[in-house]
């Protein structure tokens, strides 16, 4: 004899976000580090901007720590407006 | 944020931020992929990741972003849809292929089941309790009764976990992490009031451990919740290292029979008439025997040495979390007898339950600025507490005769949340 049964999955409705335009160059570009406070990870960052800044004249970079992975990170459209283009860290 | 982004993480969490990130909505968000882990490596080997993600960084910040990949973000199955099967055998072996499960055996969630446990909420089917990370999806009064049909519920269970549900989903609560950490903590539904003996919740012997259906299937059913609703798969939405017994169910009574104090839902500011709900982002219980002291400060000195180790979560996360201590009914009388009030016994092991602060700088998760400012972070000696405030350390009475107490780190970055329970049937 056949059953029904329900589905228990949960349905998402976070519609479709926009990525912001991507930059044609880094040239000029002031670059965020948001880091998470993972271990190494800000070690990780500091010199992916330094290579960066090896091929790229890019003028400088911009620091934002949260203090925990666990945490959201506070002030991000101000931030925003400190930087150009943002390399978070990490997922580990 | 509205500038161009890349999100570095390690091979090992490429399925958690392909998932999130379809789950908010950005399913082509750039990722630079680096080998795992980088955590406990050395300089050499951080600048040899570093320069492994330069080429995937530009490009990510520079190219166009890759098409959107197609597919909703729900996985598994459909919300709300029926299936029908065969018979039972293929209905069970479908849900268990599709990880629906905890992997147990359960009660199919027919149609007929369902509507009975909605009805034991007193609310409507559609109503929206909560929106369970990673998934981000609604817990719909339907979803949560669907799972809380598997766990082996009875309808009358319902506004338990509704209420633990709200308290999951208070920001404070840091349901996301929780969820998806690679630490074993699980979500501890702690239940205080009347409300413990109208259901039969037990808080007796074994108020920890199996063999009492409320317990069982309301802590079951929350983690069916957690799983089949907001994602937590292990391995996917769920990256815990190991897990935990805890997370296959985690529901406590209080044993306010036995309590020389106020009742745990009054220390949390509520009525003494109400019943509550709390939820604790617990590791698994953690025994304290002590069959010898006959004092309030040398037992609570044995307690107070069970907190101290550096190894949990909230040795390193000191001033943002919180714990609970599980009393056994002896050792708290034998505690009150002394005296002290529940504050007392908070104030005592805040000041006792401390790190030194150089046995906690190996753990490295420290830095600079982690460090609360009681603590002078350049005196190795200086001793560390393990909550910033001794109200953070919550006290309930549990259990059955014996000389036997429980403490339960958290993940320590999230703050256990009480709501009241509110039956509408």
């Amino acid at each position: 004899m056949s059953i029904t049964v329900l589905s228990p999955v949960g349905i998402n409705r976070v519609g479709s976000q926009p990525l912001a335009p991507r930059l044609g160059a880094l040239d000029g570009v002031t670059l965020g580090i948001l880091n998470n406070s993972k271990p190494n990870s800000l070690e990780l960052q500091r010199h992916l901007v330094e290579l960066l800044g090896r091929y790229h004249p890019v003028t400088g970079a911009v620091t934002k720590q949260k203090p925990s992975a666990a945490i959201g990170a506070e002030g991000l459209d101000a931030y925003a407006k400190e930087v150009g283009a943002v390399i978070t860290a990490i997922g580990d | 944020m509205g500038v161009p982004t890349v999100t570095i993480c390690t091979e090992a969490f490429i399925g958690l931020a392909r998932e999130e990130s379809k789950n908010l909505g950005m399913p082509n968000l750039p990722l630079a992929i680096i080998k795992h882990p980088i955590g406990g490596e050395s300089l050499a080997v951080i600048r040899q990741r570093a320069e492994d993600a330069l080429a995937q960084v530009v490009r990510g910040l520079t190219g166009e972003p890759a098409a959107r990949p197609a597919g909703a973000a729900s996985a598994g199955a459909p919300a709300n849809e029926r299936f029908t099967f065969a018979d039972e055998d293929e209905a069970l072996e479908s849900f268990h292929a599709r990880r629906l499960t905890d992997g147990l055996p359960f009660v199919l969630p027919t149609p007929e089941r369902v509507q009975a446990m909605i009805a034991g909420s007193g609310r409507s089917a559609g109503e929206v309790i909560a929106i369970v990370p990673p998934r981000w999806a609604e817990a719909t009064v339907e979803n949560i009764a669907i799972n809380a049909v598997m766990a082996g519920c009875r309808p009358q269970y319902m506004p338990v976990l509704i209420a633990a549900l709200r308290a999951a989903a208070d920001p404070a609560f840091g349901l996301y992490s929780v969820q998806a950490t690679t630490h074993p903590c699980a979500v501890m539904v702690l239940v205080s009031g009347t409300i413990v003996d109208e259901l039969g919740l037990n808080f007796r012997h074994g108020a920890l451990g199996p063999g009492f259906r409320p317990n069982a299937s309301i802590g079951r059913a929350m983690r069916l919740v957690l799983v089949n609703v907001g994602g937590g798969i292990p391995g996917e939405g769920d990256q815990a290292t190991h897990g935990s017994p805890a997370k296959f169910s985690y529901c406590v009574a209080e044993n306010e029979a036995a309590t020389p104090w106020e009742p745990f839902r009054v220390t949390r500011g509520f009525a003494r008439g109400d019943s509550t709900v709390t939820v604790f982002s617990g590791e698994g219980p953690h025994n304290i025997n002590d069959h010898v002291c006959t004092s309030a400060e040398t037992t609570l000195t044995v307690v107070a040495d069970t907190m101290t180790t550096i190894g949990h979560n909230n040795a390193g996360s000191v001033v943002r979390g919180d714990v609970l201590v599980a009393f056994g009914p002896e050792h708290a009388h034998t505690i009150a007898s002394g005296g002290m009030s529940k504050s007392d016994v908070q104030k005592f092991l805040y000041e006792r339950a401390r790190n030194k602060v150089g046995l906690l700088k190996l753990r490295a998760m420290y830095k600079a600025e982690n460090w609360p400012d009681c603590v002078d972070q350049h005196d190795d000696e200086a001793l560390c507490p393990i909550v910033g405030r001794p109200e953070d350390i919550h006290i309930v009475v549990t259990g059955g005769p014996g000389k036997h107490s429980a403490f339960v780190p958290t993940f320590g970055t999230s703050k256990s949340v009480t709501r009241k329970i509110e039956v509408r049937a």
